[in-house]
C-alpha cells in the first residue's frame, strides 16, 4: 500500500547534487517557482504538464498550507531530474503536516473502496478535507501524489519538510527530435 | 481559461478551454453555479480543449457536479484527455466522474436520462 512516510534517514533526503533555491510564500507565484524548477527537466512534452502539476502541488501545500502564504516565510526547495528520476524536497517555516497518520487511514479506506469498485462508498471518501480547508482546497492532491511520486513521497519528523521521487525511462525524456 | 457556453436539446454545454488551475477554479466554480440553476435538464463541461489542470481544478468539478445533481441537473464530463484524464486516473477521481468520450455520447447519456 502506498502512504505517506515519516523517515528521516530516507534517501531521498540526500541533498547531494541538488540545485537549490529559496522562494516568498506568495500565493500568486507557485506556478512561476513551478516553472523555474522544471526547466530543469528533460521530461518529454506529454509527461511535462503532469510533472508540472504534480510539482506545483508540492509548492503550494508548502506556501498555502504550511506557511498559510505569509510572505515574511519561506520555502527552500532542492531538486534534481536525471534521466533515471526526479527528485524535490521542500521544506517550510510551518509547524508541520501533523495529521498524516490520519491521512494515511483515510487513503487506506479509500483504496479499499476503489478496489472493491464501491464507488457509492468511495464518493464520501472523494476529498480529504480538515477544519481548516477552504472551498478551492481540492483535497485530492496527495491521492495522485502517492501514485506519481513512486519513490516515495517521506516527511521528517518535524512533519514541515517533504522529500518526493519518481523514477524515470526513455518513455518519458524528451526524445532527440523534441530537443 | 475560457469558458463558451451553448444549449442543445435543453442541455447546457459548458467549453472549458485552457487550464483550470488554482487561479483560474473559482471562476470555473462561479460560472458553473450559474449554469446549473439555469432551466435545462443537464449540464456537460466540455474538457476537450483544458490543457491543464490541478487538484483545486478536480475539487472544483467535484463541486460543480454535487451543485447540479442537488438542483436535480443530469451532469457529464467529456472529452477529458491528456493530463486531464492522467490526473483523474492518479487520483482515483475518475471513477465518481460520469465521463463520456465526446459530446456525442455525453448529449445520449444526458437525454437517456431524461
Amino acid at each position: 500500500m502506498k502512504e505517506l512516510q515519516i523517515n528521516d534517514a530516507h534517501p531521498l533526503f540526500d541533498r547531494t547534487g541538488m540545485h537549490y533555491q529559496v522562494f516568498t510564500s506568495d500565493f500568486r507565484q507557485i506556478r512561476y517557482y513551478t516553472l523555474l524548477i522544471i526547466q530543469r527537466s528533460r521530461t518529454c512534452s506529454d509527461e511535462r504538464l503532469l510533472l508540472e502539476q504534480q510539482v506545483s502541488e508540492v509548492i503550494k501545500n508548502a506556501i498555502k498550507h504550511g506557511n498559510s502564504c505569509d510572505s515574511s516565510k519561506h520555502i527552500r526547495v532542492w531538486y534534481k531530474f536525471t534521466e533515471s528520476e526526479a527528485r524535490m524536497i521542500v521544506e517550510d517555516e510551518g509547524s508541520g503536516f501533523q495529521d498524516i497518520e490520519k491521512w494515511n487511514l483515510f487513503h487506506r479506506k479509500r483504496q479499499e473502496y476503489i478496489k472493491k469498485e464501491d464507488w457509492t462508498a468511495l464518493t464520501s471518501y472523494a476529498s480529504w478535507k480538515t477544519a481548516k480547508s477552504d472551498t478551492f482546497d481540492g483535497g485530492n492532491s496527495l491521492f495522485a501524489a502517492v501514485e506519481y511520486w513512486d519513490k516515495g513521497v517521506v516527511y521528517t519528523s518535524p512533519r514541515n519538510t517533504v522529500a518526493v521521487g519518481k523514477r524515470m525511462n526513455d518513455a518519458l525524456l524528451i526524445t532527440g527530435e523534441e530537443e | 481559461m475560457k469558458t463558451t457556453v451553448s444549449e442543445q436539446e435543453n442541455i447546457t454545454i459548458c467549453a472549458v478551454d485552457g487550464e483550470v488551475d488554482m487561479y483560474h477554479s473559482p471562476t470555473l466554480l462561479s460560472v458553473c453555479r450559474q449554469l446549473a440553476n439555469r432551466d435545462t435538464s443537464g449540464l456537460i463541461l466540455n474538457l476537450n480543449d483544458t490543457t491543464y489542470i490541478d487538484s483545486s481544478g478536480i475539487g472544483v468539478l467535484m463541486q460543480i457536479m454535487t451543485y447540479a445533481r442537488e438542483n436535480k441537473k443530469r451532469f457529464a464530463l467529456c472529452h477529458a484527455g491528456g493530463m486531464v484524464i492522467k490526473l483523474l486516473q492518479l487520483s482515483g477521481m475518475s471513477r465518481l466522474f460520469p465521463l463520456e468520450p465526446d459530446l456525442e455520447k455525453a448529449l445520449l447519456k444526458l437525454k437517456d436520462k431524461t
